[in-house]
């Protein structure tokens, strides 16, 4: 692959299938719950399980997950759902069919605004979504060592979104980022828990090379069994380099339309078995449903209840009671967050309801461009490092601490730069450093920990750890300027000193 | 529990012929029981402590044991329905009024396709041999609640494919009548039983005419109502949009108490309605604002005479009660009906009839250990489902193959809805249409078995109704020769606009007083 992603003188078309669970407290057409790492057969029903007489009522919360889903990618929401079966038979479907919208899916159109990391270039690339249907999942197997398979049907029946990109992904990383913001938005959305390595969400990518500048599109393969971000890419160049070898030995015909499984332990895909003839799904509308009115307003209105604690910025959005993942990035890349491509990319996922923290924190300080850069950098590098290496996920810091530390430190220069942190890291750790800013005064005071911003003491102090070095000195005014830490050292082993208050009055002290 | 299908005759597994047609038996039902009470007279008396419902069950139960040789059970349950009569009888004054439990403490038998907890329930197929649902039918859990006794489970045409109850995979039903006469189907073992007077009242499904052409066979009176108007939650699917759960009983107002006691939408069946009260309210109308008319097509070539001869008589019987008659009158694409029925119910067997797999429950094909899951499925459902049902998913399979599903399965919605229309435009100002229930009378068991062309056409009268939705009544409306000298009750059919089946049981009552048919 060249650095543009390009293969010899042909590109990428992928496209993506992506299915997601959708977050439902039971089941798409039978009242089990709908949870996940249950005791095998524990949540069935005759519904579930297929048995004769049995019949689906849809989950009126699936179709509105749905809806919500694909206003969120600016497709048209249909007003009415219509059902239809795929057929085929296989141990894990218990009635021999699937229920899925084939004919006219809940969602069709609308695009994916994917931000590749500046390692990849850094640009926003826009993704078109084909269509989202709803469909419901099919039970689980497993096989035990004597090659029985055993079959688990929690997951039966579970709803499903799949969301067909167009396809328009060209790198491999455009894959991998396409399928990560999916989730950002899924999750945004508490459309889905997203979890790649938990099945709630599972992607499979169609890679076909065509040559640069050319319209027409090659043979497309189908390639499953991908269970991480990194597989993805990997698969796609994988496949990538594959058809290529193919193409470029003149036996471009050799590329089939199939099915391959991604094989990560060694990272080449593997064509999946192949059924005897093309499969024929035998589609035709679902005879025990009829078709399900979706009242949009009233998912709206649902939603914007729903949504009701969010209170993060009135920023121009899609959705009014939500801001997506995409917007969240555009409005912390500009003022007055203005935080960089990467660290947008990482904090638009609101890890560890860190962004919401810092809303907070920003919406409380009411500081100026300095203390919210602080802000930032708190969060992204002390606080975020400590719920990584948390086990349990949990800090003491209050907005309001975090606050009164910024104004302490950056506002008013009251204690230093390295008391904050040491402050932070206290609080963080659920240490009692006070409840609100008054408090907190109190502690610095009662634990000394103010620095001494008086200049005359400052000047007495660098005075005399000047005069009491007149070597290092000679060598600093020789050209050695790094000395000028030896003497920071000094003045601050005199005092609590304000490390910027030192720098302005011992430099020109310094140079004398 | 006693089983009554064990010892009843059994179809000879090989060619699927009765294995028994030959012996020489009385050829009408000798020793018929004295009518028992209606089912309404019946509960009625169980609620005025008259008679006690361990009475009525023990009656209904020694008169299937008696006759177990018309094969109109597949599994009788005494020590359950005797336990559920005496907990009625049992009951304290408060637990109810007559008027939540109209079907107080009255036996009454479901079609083995309708799930039921207590029973097994096999819908006449060796894929559910022994098969006993985790949970009842929505249809019984009513019936239940109106307090009848459910005594046992009725033979059928394996998933209720088939009009004359030979494709049962237990064994066939006789005709009460002339017990070498098939009872009509699929609701053959409902029709006889009620016939025979073993019960009261039956439940029957009605897919393309399931319930009305076995009526019509076995000279009683069969309800199919609108399709929604009872939900179809535990019945077990042969074609889910046309598919409908009504009653076989001795008179209209039995068949019309049953019906509304399991009537009701329901939250288990998306495709149930919630039109019962409007049934309900409906029926108000007398015979001087009462305007039928024939449908032409349906008294023509085709038609037995004695059979069409019934129907007008029954006609001019109406119009002399003061209703009126527009004459015969053409329904368009009436005749269209039977292959579009026939292309969409068997897309939707195939279709509902996958799950049978072995994987879940009923019987498993054992195969050797390794084989492939393909080769267990072939196995199954090779060995376990009956010859006219591996037709019909066949049939239903190539209709939906891609290439072929907008020449079968699409054109044939679109031949609905012109049947619907047709007939919604006959019955424009009309209370109902009048029209035999079959062409024939019951004919001899083994007559069309190995002529499934022929045994289709005999739905004729009964599909359109279906495919519309439309409720429709059948009524004895007098006798007919056979062919061969023996007389054999004719059914007059009434189809009525949806959910007027207050109206079509109104119309049916006045017909049934004045016809005075005399049952077994
Ligand atoms: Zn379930």
């Amino acid at each position: 692959m060249s650095s543009d992603g390009t293969y010899g003188e042909y590109e990428v078309v992928c496209g993506i299938e992506a299915h997601v669970q959708l977050k439902t407290k039971t089941k798409a057409f039978c009242p089990c719950p709908n949870e996940y790492g249950a005791a095998p057969n524990t949540l069935v029903c005759p519904v579930c399980l297929g048995h004769p007489g049995t019949l689906p009522v849809p989950n009126a919360e699936a179709v509105r997950l749905a809806a919500l889903a694909g206003m969120a990618f600016d497709g048209s929401i249909r007003s009415v759902a219509h059902w239809d079966r795929k057929q085929y038979f296989y141990a894990d479907l218990p009635k021999g069919y699937q229920i899925t919208q084939f004919y006219e899916p809940i969602v069709e159109g609308g695009t994916l605004e994917v931000q590749m990391p500046e390692a990849n270039g850094g640009s926003v690339k826009h993704v078109g979504i084909e269509r989202a249907h709803l469909e419901e999942d099919a039970g689980k197997l497993t096989y035990d060592g004597d090659a029985d398979a055993l079959v688990d049907f929690n997951r039966a029946g579970v709803p499903l979104l799949e969301i067909v990109s167009k396809p328009d992904i060209r790198t491999p990383a455009e894959a991998s980022q396409y399928a990560q913001e999916l989730r950002r938005l899924v999750r945004a959305l508490g459309v889905s828990d997203g979890n790649l390595n938990e099945g709630s969400m599972r992607c499979d990518v169609n890679v076909s090379l065509r040559k640069q500048s050319t319209e027409a599109f090659g043979t497309k393969v189908e390639v499953k069994n991908l269970n991480s971000f990194s597989s993805i890419a990997r698969a796609v160049h994988h496949e990538a380099e594959r058809q290529l070898a193919l193409l470029e030995a003149g036996d471009g015909d050799a590329i089939q339309q199939e099915t391959r499984l991604w094989d990560e332990a060694n990272g080449v895909t593997r064509s999946a078995r192949s059924k005897e003839g093309a499969a024929d799904y035998r589609y035709f509308p679902e005879p025990d449903l009829p078709p399900t009115r979706i009242d949009i307003d009233a998912v709206r209105a649902d939603l914007a209840r729903r949504f009701e604690e969010d209170h993060t910025s009135s920023h121009d959005r899609r959705l009014p009671f939500v801001e997506l993942p995409s917007e969240t990035r555009r409005r912390i890349q500009s003022p007055p967050l203005n935080l960089t491509a990467d660290t947008a990319l990482t904090l638009c996922e609101n890890p560890f309801g860190l962004l919401t923290f810092l809303d907070s924190t920003v919406a409380h300080l009411n500081g100026n461009e300095g203390v919210i850069r602080a802000a930032c950098n708190y969060v992204l590098g002390d606080i975020m490092g400590h719920f990584n290496s948390s086990k349990t996920g949990e800090s003491g810091l209050t907005v309001e601490i975090f606050a009164a530390i910024l104004t302490l430190s950056e506002s008013e220069e009251l204690i230093s730069g390295k008391t904050a942190k040491e402050l932070l890291k206290a609080a963080l750790a659920g240490g009692d450093v006070g409840n609100d800013e008054k408090e907190l005064r109190q502690y610095v005071e009662d634990n000394n920990l103010a620095q001494v911003s008086d200049p005359d003491q400052i000047t007495a102090w660098c005075r005399e750890v000047v005069d009491a070095n007149p070597n290092q000195l000679e060598q600093y005014r020789g050209g050695k300027t790094k000395l000028k830490g030896f003497f920071v050292g000094g003045v601050l082993k005199k005092g609590n000193a304000n490390p910027k208050m030192i720098d302005s009055i011992l430099v020109p002290m310094l140079d004398g | 529990m006693t089983s009554v299908a064990r010892s009843a005759l059994r179809l000879n597994a090989k060619d699927g012929k009765p294995a028994r047609w030959g012996r020489t038996r009385s050829r009408t039902l000798v020793n018929a029981l004295p009518s028992p009470t209606s089912a309404l007279e019946s509960a009625s008396q169980v609620t005025a402590a008259k008679v006690t419902s361990v009475q009525l069950t023990q009656q209904a139960l020694d008169a299937i044991a008696e006759h177990e040789d018309l094969g109109a059970f597949l599994h009788v349950n005494a020590d359950v329905a005797i336990n559920h009569a005496r907990q009625i009888d049992e009951r304290s004054e408060s637990d109810d009024s007559a008027e939540d439990r109209p079907l107080l403490g009255v036996p009454i038998a479901v079609k083995d396709n309708l799930c039921t907890s207590d029973m097994p329930t096999t819908a006449g197929s060796k894929v559910l041999e022994n098969y006993t649902p985790p949970y009842d039918a929505t249809a019984v859990q009513n019936l239940r609640k109106a307090g009848a006794v459910i005594v046992g489970k009725t033979n059928l045409d394996e998933f209720g494919m088939g009009s004359t109850n030979e494709a049962s995979a237990y064994h066939v039903v006789r005709n009460p009548w002339a017990t070498d006469r098939v009872p009509g189907g699929s609701s053959g073992g409902s029709a006889a039983a009620v016939a025979a007077n073993l019960v009261a009242a039956a439940i029957g499904t009605d897919t393309g005419g399931s319930i009305r052409q076995p009526a019509s066979f076995c000279g009683i009176v069969g309800f199919k109502p609108t399709y929604g108007l009872v939900s179809r939650y535990g019945l077990i699917s042969y074609a889910s949009s046309l598919d409908t759960v009504g009653c076989l009983a001795r008179s209209v107002d039995d068949a019309e108490a049953v019906l509304m006691a399991m009537a009701g939408g329901d939250a288990s069946d998306a495709t149930s309605s919630y039109h019962r009260d409007d049934a309900n309210n409906t029926g108000g109308g007398d015979m001087e604002s009462t305007r039928f008319a024939l449908v032409g097509a349906a008294l023509g070539e085709g038609v037995d005479s004695g059979v069409s001869a019934a129907v007008r008589a029954a006609a001019a019987t109406l119009e002399s009660l003061g209703a009126t008659c527009d004459g015969d009158v053409d329904v368009p694409n009436f005749e269209d009906a039977l292959p579009a029925y026939y292309a969409i119910a068997c897309s939707e067997a195939s279709s509902n009839l996958s799950r049978f797999d072995g994987a879940r429950y009923g019987p498993r094909a054992s195969v050797e250990k390794g084989a492939s899951l393909q080769s267990m499925y072939d196995e199954t459902r090779g060995s376990n489902l009956g010859e006219e049902v591996k037709r019909r998913i066949l049939m239903g399979t190539y209709a939906l193959s891609s290439g072929y599903y907008d020449a079968c399965y699409k054109r044939a919605q679109q031949v609905r809805t012109l049947v619907r229309r047709g007939l919604d435009e006959a019955l424009e100002g009309r209370t109902c249409l009048l029209l035999p229930a079959a062409p024939t009378v019951a004919y001899k068991l083994g007559e069309k078995t190995d002529d499934p062309l022929a045994m289709y056409a005999g739905d004729l009268m009964t599909v359109p109704a279906s495919l519309a939705g439309l409720p429709a009544v059948v009524i004895p409306c007098g006798m007919a020769d056979a062919g061969d000298g023996t007389m054999m009750p004719v059914g007059l059919q009434l189809i009525g606009k949806s959910f007027s089946e207050r109206e079509l049981a109104r119309v049916a009552k006045a017909l049934e007083k004045a016809i005075a048919f005399k049952g077994l």
